[in-house]
């Protein structure tokens, strides 16, 4: 009775979350109210217990990528300019189009995929566990994510001082 | 914590005869309860004793009248005054998010508390990921800090805010590689776990385990959970000489001691970590057992408690541009070489 309840409540707060952001036409509201939902979303990792990756949701998503997205946006934010509602219909049509093709994409895995052994498999993933799957069996996919990630962050530092130089 | 609650619902016990729901419900309450005097009692001492500390720093006396002995009455009396004020809203203020900020701000400091370790069995909840927890837990009172500066709708707050946004998550990885050291030479994540692999006197310790590297650990914590908590000379969201108050500065009464509150006990919070990770927490220096754990556990935490408050009237406060570079160009790469010798000699030696 209580698991459901949170389940709900979880979901919901998530959901809520997640509508704001798209409703609210202020940036910041809207940001707030991702990190409502990624919180909301950790209590869930919590309540599959998972809670090496309920941790890791909130120090990434709400401690930090949340934080430097409201950093920026109130950055460059100018006052009394909330910017105005995408009514163009080409525009407004291709968003459509393209949300509708994500969500068919993640229904599909959702309806598609064994839950019951993925909720077994979450149960014994200890911090122990994810390490030796990370640094053993998953080690050059790991790796090749890592350079990746190091080649974004050197393109985006010689774009900037480009930007600086001319 | 289960098994902790059924020992209480036995016959004979505390709680003989109370069904499991009930008894689990009085003690969360009760170490909500437990938190809650913690963190009110640490704000009123520790208020009273910075003002003290920078009283005779500076050659003065500090409050002396009220309650008579060096004014120890002064914190309750400060207390119930702002219990007693009006909290203003000003009138353009986001007014959700203004009365939100404060709740998250001290309610990251008062969840930070639950992994503590304070005895042998003195702990509200032993989680196997404490210290990822923690450090979750901590990384959102900046979230707070950021709604607090944007809902006040005014220059001084907003700046105020950006400025703790960006600080925060700056230290956030220096601080992180300087608790790994530690972590190694425990080999567990739960701070139970870690106090009690440093059983057995000081030289067992993981402030010695790795040479150098785990001492050095140990000084980039320190200084980095400074900036974290917002602490002189990292005070910068809240300069009170350029930003009034920076991100509070539109708070008034019980508003603005939540944030007081939750700053104290942050100090608190993080020279708690800081004692656990690398100097034994309850662990008596000598390896004895004849002062009971809590009291030296208390004595190392105030420690390093007054040496935050001597940085605070020893250093002036770092400029931004110092501050980035603190934190990214020296902290960080001593953090990386550290992880690494750490590794190493632990390994090797």
């Amino acid at each position: 009775m209580v698991p459901q309840l949170l389940f709900l409540l979880l979901s919901v707060i998530a959901l809520l979350g997640a509508g704001m952001l798209l409703l609210r036409r202020d940036p910041i509201d809207g940001a707030l109210a991702l990190v409502m939902t990624m919180v909301a979303l950790a209590g869930l990792y919590l309540q599959l217990v998972a809670p090496v990756i309920a941790a890791l949701q909130v120090i990434v998503y709400a401690g930090a990528i949340m934080v430097l997205f409201l950093f920026v946006t109130m950055f460059v934010r100018r006052s009394e300019e909330h910017g105005p509602l995408h009514r163009n219909r080409p525009v407004f049509g291709v968003a459509l189009l393209v949300a509708a093709l994500l969500f068919g994409l993640l229904a599909n895995v959702a309806l598609r995929a064994d839950l019951s052994s993925a909720a077994a498999a979450g149960s014994s993933a200890d911090l122990r566990a994810i390490a030796e799957q990370i640094f053993s069996a998953d080690l050059f996919p790991f790796e090749l994510v890592s350079v990746l990630l190091l080649v974004a962050m050197v393109g985006v530092v010689v774009l900037a001082r480009r930007g600086e130089e001319s | 914590m289960r098994e902790y609650i059924l020992t209480l619902t036995e016959p004979g016990q505390l709680l003989s005869g109370v069904s499991f729901g009930l008894a689990s419900l009085l003690v969360m309450v009760a170490s909500c309860a437990a938190v809650l005097g913690v963190i009110a009692l640490n704000g009123m001492f520790l208020v009273w004793w910075e003002r003290k500390v920078s009283a005779h720093m500076q050659a003065r006396l500090g409050p002396m009248t009220t309650g008579y002995w060096h004014g120890w009455l002064q914190s309750i009396a400060d207390g119930i005054k702002l219990l007693l004020k009006e909290t203003i809203v000003p009138l353009l203020v986001d007014k959700p998010l203004f009365m939100l900020a404060p709740v998250v701000i001290f309610g990251s400091a008062f969840m930070a508390f639950v992994p503590i370790p304070w005895g042998e069995h003195l702990i509200v909840a032993d989680l196997n990921i404490g210290v990822l927890y923690i450090t979750a837990i901590t990384s959102l009172s900046v979230i707070g800090v950021v709604m607090a500066g944007w809902a006040s709708n005014n220059k001084w707050s907003l700046y105020g805010g950006m400025r703790s946004a960006a600080q925060i998550v700056s230290y956030e990885i220096p601080v992180g590689l300087a608790m790994v050291p530690a972590l190694m030479a425990s080999g567990t994540l739960s701070m139970q776990g870690i106090v009690e692999s440093q059983a057995g006197g000081f030289w067992h310790w993981n402030l010695f385990a790795g040479g150098p590297f785990t001492l050095i650990a140990f000084v980039v914590f320190f200084i980095a959970s400074l900036a974290e908590v917002n602490r002189a000379p990292f005070d910068l969201p809240e300069a009170e000489s350029e930003l009034v108050s920076g991100f509070h500065t539109e708070y008034s009464g019980m508003c603005f001691a939540f944030f007081f509150l939750a700053e104290y006990s942050e100090m608190f919070v993080v020279s708690a970590i800081a004692s656990v990770l690398y100097l034994g927490g309850w662990q008596c220096p000598l390896g004895l057992s004849l002062i009971p754990g809590p009291l030296l556990f208390l004595a190392k935490i105030l420690f390093l408690v007054f040496i935050q408050l001597w940085f605070r009237w020893t250093f002036p406060r770092l400029r931004v541009d110092q501050l980035m570079h603190l934190a990214w160009k020296v902290l960080t790469p001593i953090g990386f070489v550290n992880v690494f010798g750490a590794a190493l000699w632990l390994v090797l030696i």
